[in-house]
């Protein structure tokens, strides 16, 4: 899983420009599948058929970045946020193009960190005009901050954007038990997520399913300063209850922890107080379904060092598999 | 039979049509009469917008670009606000809808009623010798303004409106600067959009031969209120392409930095490639600049992200839509005084004729 | 035969059904319920639908839905002391928590004492700022070990108040806020004469209403495709620091919701109706958003005609949330006049 989750960081996917990542991702899937399709909006949805009711887990594969906007005069490239931004942990970070190429995002001269939003910011990628800058870089690219992976002490691993290749890495390496796999199972690889939960919309509308399953990452509550959070950085898979978005289904919180507790999986359950994740557009739309979460615990969410430990992947990744094996 | 309108003659009827958001029906029934006989069928709207069907022939040969179904679509509603109770003076006190700016309501003419009847009234204000200093550079609140109908009495006032009514700007539509370049009227955002799609329903329907694909025109209610008219519509058309028309707030203006200008009049259609509640197909959108560049048809990128348009809804509906939004840049919107550049109307109805052309098989 | 309407208000406010948990209460409803209905249908997304038919093939249906769900809370962890501490499920006024008392629905259900700091332990200046939910404590008398062994973190936690009887016609409790309106709908269902009726209808109480997405009933609304709907639920009503046009009276009848987002023909036909039949009615202005389910049920699909008629209440989302069955009981004689008026949508 680790080889899988290095190659998936290493393909950029800005919010709306997921396209590429999408490609390598339907491409691997293709074997373990039925049908591997793209929609409108860029889902990557791969179904196996079978018996009895639908399920649908979904991981999303847009990151948050940033979107040039303008080209200034000097070089400089205006930019906006895509998705929550925080730019306080952004300000003089190195940033990489669609391309490859780099720049630095830097606030303006003065600016005080309590003023820092997108217009207080620009991209210098060292043009020296226009003219130079338009030849590298146009309005509407997309960039983000450098992707990157390390270990840390014992099974902790750190860099970004763990938020939410983790769940793709997990699916990914969930689907080569397919041919386990009871019910009909839909994978989907959900587009702009961090925009708003978009794709998973649009992918459920297409799927119908009976269950719908979101792979993301959540906070922990044991950081320092933290608010009191019932969930902790290597305890096990999270089986999401609540968050901003959405009041998960009882009934299939409960069919979760219960497969978790069969099969000897560690799980937690999360109560998240803020950020939202595909499991409400999964409740919400068309007639709706039954809609969860298997959850990440992540720390530092939306940083340069978000940090997760390989144990709750693990864990998260044998929920997975094993929700799937179990006949609804 | 052929009707005797150009488009910045039914912008001007349009633009002096009463249809804040909730209350459509006059400009419905407008648009309805011009466009009835310029297309194979009028579709039913439950929230009460006019969608209106060409039958493409069913086969486009292939362009990067193949839709089965294209929606158009624009919006019909304006700002506005509502009624919320009368006062024993015969006073109107009003509830805001859209979070309307105060500071462009104060002082204003305005049209209070329904679809079918409308009064004249004043919003009326403190006379500033009365207000505190301290108060003079303050915005007033949605709460100390009122509309004079003329009514002395709650009585007088009950006889032609009630709570519940509507109201909106009264504001005459004016040519104005070099050349008479410019216009300058009410709920020109996007009432200028919907006078461009019905010139389009007329010339495509007058070229005599069909489109490949089958084209859609849906003009929408209640887009200002963020609870939108198109998601329904979108629904029921269930296109795979959809073209927003709308207008856009352009900051060209002097103090404005150039980053933050948006977009600027005159300098054609602006295309968005983000804004605050989508992401636009970039595929699609690159083929309409595309189609632009080879035809020289003037037009611009968006250069802000900001603001939001009937997309938000589009491209989210049933299994998704590739969207595309062109966007007249406008000045000072959501107020009685909108500006929007004549030559722009122009530009943008050229580029979606050359789009909609792309859209035949050789045979046009 | 109608059900008493106190009685009918008290039983449904006795399911406990904070957001999420609507099903836990289904066998209870049904058997309220099922002598007024020909038919229940669960939902998936916890809605439950209730039909009552005209008897004539492919009529057409008119939806009348009201949110069975009610605010409360849900539990975030549980202390080595015993204590519980919990996040808010719905808008609650955290100003009437402390010293509140609830019930915890965990493998047994627990009673338990909303903490509050005594005076005397407070900093000065304290008294004057209610405590955000995430610092109260709830109280249950048991140690951490056992009470580990009853509750588990989601737990739902309600309140205890059960329904009272006020003078003349008035009745408070916790849950009036939507059991009132769903007690308006099942009543004017009840009255509604199968032989006369233009319409099959249902009855959608309807889940997650006060968790903000409105996503029972739009559920609910997708598989059903009606051809019009009528959402009530509880408004404001005039009292002590609420406007008169923000407001609607206690005793005055049914509430129609004058808006930009709900269709006026309907509203108006209803409004009709009323006069017609000489049921009491009001109508108060909701702009540009309804506060109710209304706003996204009407963009189910291609659309739904949809009105709203509320109940007024007062105290709204507190525990004792009061409301006059005189407003309960013209809400359901309208419902009844609309399940005989065919073409109502039109």
């Amino acid at each position: 899983m680790r080889t899988i989750l290095k190659k998936l960081l290493q393909i950029p996917s800005v919010s709306g420009r997921e396209a590429c990542l999408g490609k390598y991702i339907a491409q691997e899937m293709r074997s373990y599948f039925d049908t591997v399709e793209t929609d409108a909006l860029g889902n990557i949805i791969c179904r196996k058929r079978g018996e009895g009711k639908k399920l649908l887990f979904c991981a999303h594969m847009d990151e948050i970045g940033f979107i040039v906007t303008f080209i200034e005069e000097d070089g400089f490239l205006r930019c906006a946020p895509v998705g929550g931004i925080d730019f306080h942990a952004a300000a003089y970070s190195k940033v990489v193009f669609e391309d490859g190429r780099f720049g630095v995002l830097i606030p303006e001269e003065g600016v005080k960190p309590e003023d820092y939003k997108g217009d207080a910011f620009v991209v210098d990628i060292g043009a020296k005009s226009r003219d130079a800058a338009a030849r590298l870089v146009s309005v509407g690219d997309c960039f983000a901050l450098e992707s990157r992976l390390f270990s840390l002490a014992g099974s902790r691993i750190c860099g970004r954007p763990l938020d939410d290749k983790l769940g793709c890495a997990i699916l990914m390496s969930a689907a080569r038990e397919a041919a386990s796999f009871q019910n009909d199972i839909t994978f989907v690889f959900s587009v702009q997520e961090e925009v708003g939960l978009r794709g998973a919309r649009t992918a459920a509308s297409y799927v119908e399913p009976d269950f719908g399953i979101a792979v993301d990452v959540t906070m922990t509550g044991d950081t320092k300063g933290a608010k009191p959070m019932a969930v902790s950085l290597g305890k096990g898979a999270a089986i999401k209850l609540k968050d901003k978005s959405v009041i998960c289904d009882g009934f299939l919180a409960e069919k979760m922890a219960s497969i978790a507790f069969a099969h000897a999986i560690p799980v937690q359950k999360e109560i998240l107080t803020v950020g939202g994740s595909d499991t409400a557009a999964l409740q919400l739309a068309g007639a709706g379904c039954r809609a969860g979460c298997v959850s990440i615990p992540l720390r530092y969410c939306h940083s340069g060092v978000e940090m997760a430990d390989y144990k709750d992947v693990q864990a998260c990744r044998e929920l997975v598999c094993a929700i799937a094996q179990t006949k609804f | 039979m052929k009707q005797d309108w150009t488009t910045l003659s039914l912008l001007e009827e349009l633009s002096c049509a009463f249809g804040p958001s909730g209350c459509e029906d006059a400009v419905a029934d407008i648009i309805r009469s011009r466009i009835a006989m310029y297309c194979d069928e009028l579709l039913p709207d439950p929230m009460g917008g006019v969608l209106a069907r060409i039958r493409g022939t069913g086969v486009l040969e292939a362009d990067t670009v193949s839709p089965r179904r294209l929606m158009l679509s624009c919006h019909m509603d304006e700002v506005g606000f509502m009624i919320r109770s009368i006062t024993e003076e015969g006073l109107l006190k009003i509830a805001s809808m859209c979070g309307n700016d105060t500071r462009v309501l104060a002082g204003r003419r305005v049209l209070v009623g329904n679809a079918a009847f409308q009064v004249r009234g004043v919003f009326g204000v403190k006379p500033l010798h009365l207000v505190k200093s301290a108060d003079r550079g303050n915005a007033l609140d949605i709460d100390e303004l009122y509309v004079d109908i003329g009514a002395g009495s709650r009585e007088a006032a009950e006889e032609v409106v009630h709570a519940g009514d509507f109201g909106t700007f009264e504001s005459d539509f004016v040519f104005f600067g070099r050349d008479g370049g410019y216009i300058k009227g009410k709920a020109l955002d996007d009432r200028l959009g919907c006078a461009i799609l019905c010139s389009i329903m007329r010339r495509v329907y007058e070229m005599g031969s069909r489109p490949a694909c089958d084209l859609y025109f849906a003009f929408t209610c209640r887009e200002e209120l963020g609870i939108s008219g198109a998601r329904t519509a979108a629904y029921r058309i269930d296109p795979d392409y959809a073209i927003i028309l709308e207008a856009t707030a352009a900051g060209d203006i002097s103090g404005t930095p150039e980053y933050r200008q948006v977009a600027r009049l005159g300098m054609g259609g602006a295309l968005s490639l983000m804004d605050r509640s989508t992401i636009y197909d970039r595929p699609f959108t690159d083929w309409i600049l595309e189609t632009a560049r080879a035809e020289s048809i003037p037009c611009q990128i968006k250069q802000y992200v900001s603001g939001g348009n009937d997309a938000a809804h589009i491209h989210k509906s049933r299994t998704g839509v590739r969207c595309a939004a062109i966007s007249a840049p406008a000045r000072y919107i959501h107020t009685a005084s909108n500006v929007v550049a004549k030559k722009d109307i122009a530009s943008i109805e050229q580029l979606l004729m050359a789009v909609i052309s792309r859209l035949y098989n050789g045979d046009k | 035969m109608y059900p008493d309407t106190k009685e009918l208000v008290a039983s449904l406010a006795s399911i406990m059904s904070v957001s999420g948990q609507e099903e836990r209460g289904r066998e209870a409803l049904c058997n309220i319920l099922q002598p007024y209905f020909d038919e229940y249908i669960p939902d998936p997304s916890g809605t439950h639908v209730f039909v009552r038919r005209c008897g004539r093939q492919g009529a057409p249906k008119l939806l009348l839905d009201a949110h069975f769900d009610e605010i409360g809370m849900m539990v975030r962890d549980i202390t080595e002391e015993g204590f519980l501490r919990v996040v808010s499920i719905g808008g609650l006024d955290r100003r009437i928590l402390p010293a509140a008392e609830v019930l915890i629905y965990g493998k047994e259900t627990l009673y338990g004492v909303i903490g509050a700091v005594p005076p005397h332990l407070q900093k000065a200046g304290d008294h004057k700022t209610a405590p955000a939910i995430e610092d109260l404590l709830i109280d249950t008398g048991y140690d951490g070990e056992t009470l580990r062994a009853l509750v588990d973190v989601g737990t739902p936690v309600g309140f205890y108040e059960k329904t009272a009887s006020l003078l003349g016609s008035r009745i408070c409790g916790r849950s009036m806020d939507n059991k009132a309106c769903c007690a308006a709908a099942v009543l004017g269902a009840a009255m509604a004469d199968r032989e006369n009726m233009a319409w099959d209808l249902y009855v959608t109480l309807s889940a997650r209403e006060e968790a903000g997405m409105a996503s029972g009933c739009s559920a609910a609304a997708y598989r059903i495709r009606p051809d019009a709907a009528i959402v009530t639920d509880v408004t404001f009503a005039a009292a002590p620091g609420v406007g008169e046009d923000e407001s609607g009276k206690m005793g005055g009848g049914p509430v129609l919701s004058l808006s930009a987002v709900t269709d006026r023909k309907l509203t108006e036909r209803l409004l009709q109706l009323c006069q017609q039949r000489e049921i009491p009615c009001q109508t108060c202005v909701d702009a540009c958003d309804t506060g109710t389910n209304a706003t996204m049920l009407s963009l189910v699909g291609a659309g739904i005609p949809t009105a709203v008629v509320s109940v007024p209440i007062t105290s709204m989302h507190t525990y004792n949330e009061t409301v006059d069955t005189v407003d309960i009981e013209a809400a359901a004689a309208l419902f009844a006049a609309a399940a005989k008026e065919g073409g109502l949508q039109s």
